[in-house]
């Protein structure tokens, strides 16, 4: 128990510390750390790596010189952007969702500020959202087939056993 | 020759949570474990609706934050702690419980069922983990509603015809998965040999007028592990002679004392490394040169078809690895078949199955936890814009995996020295060998940058 105890208070202790462990470096560019605080410090910065780390992020970085007097909004998207094409690279674009995303991404411009402006918050790594309604058609279909078998019970129990 | 008597050390009788009077009360009472099945499909029941009518946006969606990011990491600990509790509480049995009652018409498993359940349950967990690679369901809240309500619709069209916990039994996605788990988890519920030998009504199994029999088809006299059990208490009610035990163990023991080790079983075990592997390698950075690599080879930039063929080697590789672990291993002397030892030490793997799991989910609950307690207070109306979602920095989250990983493969070695005591060092190195190779490439991968799930 005391042995637990000591190892305990020794692993708190350690983990008190901010330690860099084994491969901690190139954690710059590393996607799970740009989610803090640091988004808004590292802007500028990102906003030049991101040429490197994917097409998308540089498109918006060209956005951004086209557009100087909102080049510090889009920095910040940019930046989310280039976490969102560090973190999922192109494979992602299979991705149904994100298709449909990056589809809308084309779309006017005001509407990318608008969801760039929501980018910029912490915790957004999917890029551009684009709010669609439920499919109704998908919910109804699942809400046909789970009452035609709620059905089959009520037949079955209530009536078929009955009559026998 | 004989050793006296006082020298034998007596083995000490595991604590009996039943032994505890509240604890006897409540789970014999109505109300276990009634009433956590009453909250979790509350829950689930709001999750579900945030999932397919609310926001798509995976990082403000309750629903996709309270799967993915707080229950998915979670459940390996509650199997690990209380073995298949989550089970006896799990909406889904639930709802096959509510529907068995009222319009169920109670028939027996089909023989299909019976005899490939447990491969079954294996492919659908590898169907899904595949699914959710090619069409995004975790990311996508919409994609993950309609998973859970194609499980709804499975629940509802196995409960409606058969008996008992059918779904949960040879279906659910998640039971091989909780089986293995389970089957290192710190509880276990256990019948006294010497009160059921003389038992006459058997109602553990067979079930009362007031509580149904077991649900998982288990007959807790000759109930060996722990996989099966959900520690739902029905045959703790039901036994009139006080038979049933809930007692504690050292977690990981009855891996090396299985009596009838299954090929399913260590081949899940096996696969859920694989797979373990595929979730981190898809998160790192990486990850497209491996694409792109694989796509010299197919000559296609189909994502579908170049993911395909890592997840195919993916899985394979630990199967691979332990099968040439066991036909090395054969060489050095080892007794037994190849197959008879792939499938021993092939348990050998869950506790790393277990830790690798645990470390690859804590990064998502560290780095994106906050957004649980966002999300749940905007279901409320307060709306935050939170500069962070992480409780913890990268280098503490990347410790706290690398321990777990350490953890797991002093579990994982304990087992594989308990599994082969009769064996000798040599033929048991390469299982060794195989064990430490396996956590390496854990730590390697956790060490690596990774992206966010919501």
């Amino acid at each position: 128990m005391k042995k637990g105890f000591i190892f305990l208070f020794v692993v708190a202790f350690i983990l008190s510390f901010n330690l860099s462990v084994l491969a901690d470096e190139g954690h710059d560019e590393n996607v799970k750390q740009e989610t803090d605080s640091e988004h808004s410090v590292k802007a500028d910065t990102h906003s030049q790596e991101a040429d490197s780390h994917s097409e998308k992020a540089e498109a918006h970085d060209k956005e951004a010189e086209a557009h100087p007097e909102e080049a510090d909004a889009h920095s910040e998207a940019a930046d989310a952007h280039s976490d969102a094409a560090n973190a999922h690279s192109e494979a992602a674009d299979a991705h149904g969702e994100e298709e449909d995303s990056h589809d809308k991404e084309a779309g006017t411009h005001t509407e990318e500020e608008e969801t760039h402006g929501d980018e910029a918050e912490a915790g957004d790594h999917h890029g551009p959202v684009v709010e669609t309604p439920p499919n109704y058609k998908v919910l109804g279909s699942y809400g046909a087939v789970n009452l035609s078998f709620i059905l089959i019970g009520v037949w079955n129990k209530w009536f078929r056993r009955k009559g026998n | 020759m004989a050793m006296p008597e006082k020298n034998l050390k007596p083995e000490k009788e595991p604590f009996d949570l039943l032994s505890i009077p509240v604890v006897k009360k409540f789970v014999k009472s109505k109300w276990y474990p009634g009433i956590f099945q009453w909250i979790v499909i509350t829950v689930f029941s709001i999750i579900v609706f945030e999932l397919v009518m609310g926001t798509v946006n995976p990082s403000k969606n309750f629903g996709t934050t309270m799967t993915w990011v707080l229950w998915w990491p979670i459940i390996p600990i509650l199997f690990l702690v209380a073995g298949r509790f989550w089970c006896a509480i799990c909406p889904f049995g639930k709802l096959s419980d509510i529907i068995r009652k009222t319009i169920g018409a109670n028939r027996p498993m089909p023989k299909f069922l019976r005899k490939y359940g447990i491969w079954l349950i294996d492919l659908f967990f590898i169907a899904i983990t595949y699914s959710d690679h090619v069409w995004g369901i975790v990311e996508s809240p919409r994609g993950s509603g309609y998973l859970l309500l194609l499980l709804v619709t499975m629940v509802v069209a196995t409960s409606v015809f058969y008996e008992r916990r059918t779904f949960c039994k040879t279906l659910c996605f998640l039971g091989g998965l909780a089986g293995n788990y389970a089957r290192s988890g710190a509880v276990k519920v256990q019948a006294t040999p010497d009160i059921c030998k003389t038992c006459k009504v058997q109602s553990c199994y067979k079930g009362t007028e007031k509580v149904e029999g077991c649900p998982m088809f288990q007959f807790p006299r000759t109930m060996e592990s722990s996989a099966e059990c959900n520690i739902c208490g029905n045959c703790v009610k039901n036994c009139p002679n006080d038979s049933i035990k809930i007692t504690t163990r050292i977690p990981t023991k009855e891996l090396w004392g299985l009596k009838n080790p299954k090929l399913e079983h260590a081949s899940l075990a096996a696969v859920i490394m694989g797979i373990v592997f595929v979730q981190n390698i898809t998160m790192l950075e990486p990850w497209q040169a491996i694409l792109n690599a694989i796509g010299t080879v197919t000559r296609t930039d189909s994502y579908v078809v170049n993911f395909t063929v890592a997840f195919i080697i993916a899985m394979a590789i630990p199967i691979l690895l332990l099968l040439g672990t066991a036909k090395i291993a054969s060489f050095f002397g080892m007794e037994g078949t190849v197959k008879k030892n792939f499938t021993r030490f092939g348990y050998a793997i869950i506790p790393l199955d277990l830790a690798g799991h645990l470390g690859h989910n804590l990064f998502h609950i560290f780095t994106e936890g906050k957004a649980i307690w966002y999300n749940s207070i905007g279901l409320f109306g307060v709306k935050s814009n939170p500069t962070s979602l992480s409780l913890a920095s990268t280098p503490t989250v990347q410790m706290i995996q690398y321990i777990i990983i350490l953890v797991g493969l002093v579990g994982t070695t304990y087992v594989v020295y308990r599994m082969g005591k009769k064996e000798s060092f040599k033929a048991m190195l390469p299982y060794y060998v195989l064990m430490f190779a396996l956590a390496v490439a854990n730590i390697y991968l956790f060490s690596l940058p990774m992206s966010h799930r919501v």
